[in-house]
């Protein structure tokens, strides 16, 4: 009614209330506590991530694709992106199915295992990369016997999947899992009654249910493995184009003080960040309508 | 007993439960077993050499500084963002939660990168702080910087949703009983989220104390200044040192350890997050 | 209503149900249930929660298997038969839609997951779909979702769904326990319709007794696991087995009373009963009485003593509510309009039928 009165028009005894940013409420502690998350995120986030894509803005086209699009540098985004697609794939599958396992079966140990799945989470990069390392190394407690069989881990691609499994693990388990539990029993009777097998029950009623999180968990476990540092430098092997990772360039680049280099491999980094991170958010809003009923 | 109709056959839960649990072995157990293998692989002498060794201890302390520092920022941003965001209705609400999520898709290099550009000798403020004589990068408040960046979001992650759920009444209660604002919070909110605050900080401290990416670009790895315990691993293990590597690296899994303790204890208890529990 | 599906009245199945019993960790949900269903019935099993109607249902379609005790298909020993295999239609309690299908493709799922050779072809699966969305008026809403309909919508696509299979048998558990009212008694005429001219043999699950006795042909009142009585509607409510099913259908007033000498006494006088009463033995009974079997008489005339408390209009009558004098209980009866007492007047009821049953109320 105030928005539509003018200074003419007002009604006796009513005063003109100023338009507000936000919707009147008696809770207070809105300018407080807004003004310092605001400020505090701009200070420790937003500026200095806009400071990446101010410095590369100002490097100009050439220098920017020769150091981003140098063939170093697309062969550790191959890698980083090709590794972290196969680890997510291995999670979608594996975490899928320790997620079944936690909301479906009754087990001595159940609870231990639920608390080690977010061991990743818990557990700093560094100590699983050195772990993982020393694992897969020839000599390793499993590199021991894959070396004879000629398969080599440590300091290849391949180890670098093998950490970013662990990364990226808890992610798919912990999409799919609230979401398989949610899965009324009597949708898998109906499907029952109607003749359905237990395979089919699976494949046609229990995977579309749970597919835009398992699709969200992989998309998270992707991202975290596209930016992993900490863990897979140790196994790497750090070899330009064979097994050097993305985020290994960014700090080769700084060592070698070529802060413009590192920012532009940095930027196409953010870009990809923050593509995968639209992604994900328009799969949880995908996910959250499906489970609405 | 029988199969029911939404049971598989004992022949297909037996490989799910054989192939999930020995993944998880292999992926999860394994490693944290080789980590105190390695570090006792000398015997216990050597361990508490590697542990109590001058330079390892003051990795220690540098690692509890920073989260120290760190984790009470972040509760306080939690916090107030929390506050804001479900206490009050605004126009560009869930940018501002993507705001805060976006340290998380970010690589952690990149966290470490961004201060550097801004602070470094070559960065933005690099020559004023020079000439003030204020070290930034390289030294403690760069690793404080980037473990507030990586742990940004933790805290106010949890509690929004949290908060959200339960609503505005109980403040409104309070408020309308003549509590003042922050007396409204201590009595009606506070109570309600404190186990949803400590499963955020639990979390903030974990990754605060093991972050290695972002906190090696700005650290400068000094020994005895600016090596964190992960960055102090590192460069044990770079020096072949294993037995010590694996000493330092065991302190920070047994951290790990102990915070999966407290957080499966905070579910179990409190029914928070009730997930993971079964039906 | 135009129902264009074919009768099936020849393919109705007969259901035998041989000393089933079924505990659940030391809960007795059933105990030794014997019960024999004709082909083409309409069963109601009616009882209140917790009475193990619903593990008797379940059992019946095979999604709960019993410790001991067989079942029977047309005379044939299914009971180790799995749900998938029994070719029963299965109604949930709140539906089990599958909500990332549309909803042909919910009621087709049954017919697109048979094995190669026994699918019927795309095109004839699609009549089949329309044909059933047009039985339960649903035609035109083939194309949408579950969470786009009414609860009334859903419960008919989650029927459509379960006869697609055609059925020889077709269980319902609380069919009408989600709906509101008016959408309830709709559906439960039109569920009766159906039944009739599809003809099947059809059993739901209720804890509603108007609704069992409206629509069933026969109505097992259970309680606590086992039968209390299986009648039509009629000798269920005109003639109650037990107290408990005199208790649990329909309204009832109940008085302790003691059988001495061929005598029901109250505080230690006689209290006169209709003629051919059957008595039980000698102790502690329990009287009932419906509020519409019962009659003021004279003040000086024996009877039971009340005290008015209100009274109100009910359906042409006026139902009358009173403190029986010395017993810390309530009667209900119903009389004409005329001469109706008042709130706070002295009144003696009379009832004009009446059952006893032995044993003391439970507390």
């Amino acid at each position: 009614m105030t928005a539509t009165a003018t200074a003419g028009h007002i009604p006796p005894g009513h005063r003109m209330r100023r338009p507000c940013f936000r919707a009147p409420s008696i809770i207070p502690g809105f300018g407080l506590t807004f003004g310092l998350s605001l400020t505090w995120l701009c200070l420790i986030v937003l500026i200095p991530l806009s400071a990446v894509f101010i410095k590369t803005a100002g490097m100009g086209w050439d220098h920017f694709s020769s150091v981003a699009l140098s063939e170093r540098a697309i062969a550790a985004y191959r890698l980083s992106f090709g590794a972290s697609l196969g680890a997510a794939f291995i999670n979608a599958v594996f975490g899928l199915m320790i997620a079944w396992i936690l909301v479906r079966y009754d087990f001595v140990g159940k609870r231990v295992v639920n608390a080690l799945v977010d061991l990743p989470f818990a557990l700093p990069t560094a100590v699983a990369g050195i772990a993982f390392t020393s694992l897969y190394a020839d000599n390793g407690w499993i590199g021991q016997y894959l070396e004879p069989l000629g398969i080599k881990v440590a300091f290849t691609q391949f180890g670098v999947v093998i950490t970013l499994v662990f990364i990226g693990l808890p992610f798919v388990v912990r999409s799919v899992e609230p979401v398989l539990a949610d899965i009324g029993k009597d949708v898998e009777e109906a499907s029952a009654s109607l003749g359905a097998t237990r395979a089919q029950t699976f494949r046609r009623v229990i995977l579309p249910a749970i597919l835009p999180a398992l699709l969200t968990g992989f998309a998270l476990a992707f991202a975290r493995g596209v930016g992993e540092y900490g863990s897979v430098i140790f196994i790497a092997g750090n070899m330009p184009y064979e097994t050097e990772i993305a985020p290994l360039l960014i700090i080769t680049q700084l060592e070698q003080y070529d802060y413009a280099g590192a920012t532009a491999i940095a930027t196409v980094m953010l870009i990809a960040s923050f593509s995968l991170l639209l992604l994900i958010n328009l799969l949880q809003a995908w996910s959250r309508r499906r489970t609405v009923d | 007993m029988r199969n029911g109709a939404t049971s598989e056959s004992r022949l297909a839960r037996a490989t799910i439960m054989t192939l999930g649990l020995g993944f998880l072995g292999l992926f999860l157990v394994m490693p944290l077993l080789v980590v105190f293998a390695q570090a006792l692989a000398s015997g216990i002498g050597a361990y508490a050499d590697a542990v109590l060794e001058p330079d390892a201890l003051a990795a220690m302390k540098l690692t509890l500084t920073v989260a120290a520092i760190s984790v009470p920022l972040n509760i306080a941003f939690g916090v107030a963002a929390a506050w804001a965001i479900t206490k009050f209705d605004f126009p560009g609400k869930s940018i501002l939660i993507t705001f805060i999520d976006l340290p998380f898709s970010v690589s952690p290099v990149v966290s470490g990168l961004i201060y550097v550009l801004l602070f470094g000798a070559q960065g933005w403020l690099g020559p004023w702080l020079a000439e003030h004589d204020v070290q930034i990068i390289f030294a403690v408040p760069g690793i404080v910087l980037a473990t507030v960046f990586v742990t940004f979001p933790f805290v106010a992650r949890e509690l929004i949703p949290l908060m959200a759920e339960q609503g505005r009444d109980d403040e409104e209660a309070a408020l309308s009983l003549g509590a003042s604002g922050w007396q409204a919070f201590w009595h009606a909110t506070l109570p309600n989220i404190r186990w949803g605050l400590l499963y955020g900080v639990l979390l903030c401290n974990a990754r605060a104390m093991g972050e290695f990416g972002a906190v090696s670009v700005v650290s400068g790895h000094i020994r005895g200044e600016t090596n964190t315990m992960p960055l102090h691993v590192e460069i044990l293990y770079n020096e072949y040192n294993f037995v010590a590597a694996f000493a330092v690296a065991s302190l920070l899994a047994l951290l790990a350890l102990v915070t999966l303790v407290l957080k499966s204890f905070l579910e179990w208890r409190y029914d928070y997050h009730g997930k993971g529990t079964g039906h | 209503m135009a129902l264009r599906l074919s009768r099936q009245g020849d393919r109705a199945l007969s259901i035998k149900l041989d000393t089933i019993s079924k505990n659940f960790g030391g809960f007795t949900a059933l105990g030794n249930i014997n019960l024999e269903i004709e082909p083409g019935e309409f069963l109601a099993l009616l009882g209140p929660s917790g009475s193990g109607k619903t593990t008797l249902l379940r059992i019946i379609a095979g999604l709960e298997f019993p410790d001991t005790g067989r079942v029977y298909y047309d005379g044939d020993d299914i009971t180790d038969l799995k749900v998938a295999d029994r070719g029963v239609g299965f109604v949930f309690q709140h539906y089990a839609l599958f909500r990332h299908m549309t909803v042909a493709d919910n009621v087709a799922f049954g017919l697109t997951v048979r094995k190669r050779r026994d699918r019927p072809a795309k095109s004839v699966i699609q009549a089949r779909v329309q044909e059933l969305l047009d039985l339960v008026q649903l035609g035109h809403l083939g194309k949408r979702y579950p969470a786009q309909l009414s609860g009334g919508q859903r419960q008919r696509v989650a029927l459509a769904r379960a006869l697609a299979v055609e059925p020889r048998l077709l269980l319902l558990d609380e069919p009408f326990g989600a709906l509101d009212a008016r959408v309830r008694k709709d559906l439960r005429r039109w569920l009766r319709e159906l039944h009739d001219s599809v003809g099947l043999t059809s059993i739901f699950v209720t804890h509603d007794q108007d609704e069992a006795l409206e629509l069933a042909d026969r109505v097992v009142v259970m309680d606590h696991g086992v039968i209390e009585q299986i009648d039509t509607p009629q000798k269920i409510y005109d003639e109650p087995a037990s107290a408990f099913v005199f208790d649990f259908v329909g309204e009832s007033n109940q008085v302790a009373v003691t059988i001495a000498g061929g005598e029901a006494r109250l505080f230690d006088r006689t209290l006169p009963l209709p003629a051919g009463t059957t008595l039980p033995g000698d102790g502690p009974a329990r009287l009932f009485f419906r509020p519409h079997d019962a009659e003021i008489v004279a003040d000086d005339k024996a009877g039971l003593a009340a005290t008015v408390t209100l009274t109100r209009p009910n359906s042409g009558s006026i139902r009358v509510e009173g403190k029986l004098d010395g017993l810390d209980r309530l009667v209900e009866i119903d009389v004409p309009v005329e001469g109706a007492p008042q709130v706070g007047e002295r009144i003696i009821v009379r009832p004009t039928r009446v059952k006893l049953y032995a044993g003391r109320a439970e507390a």
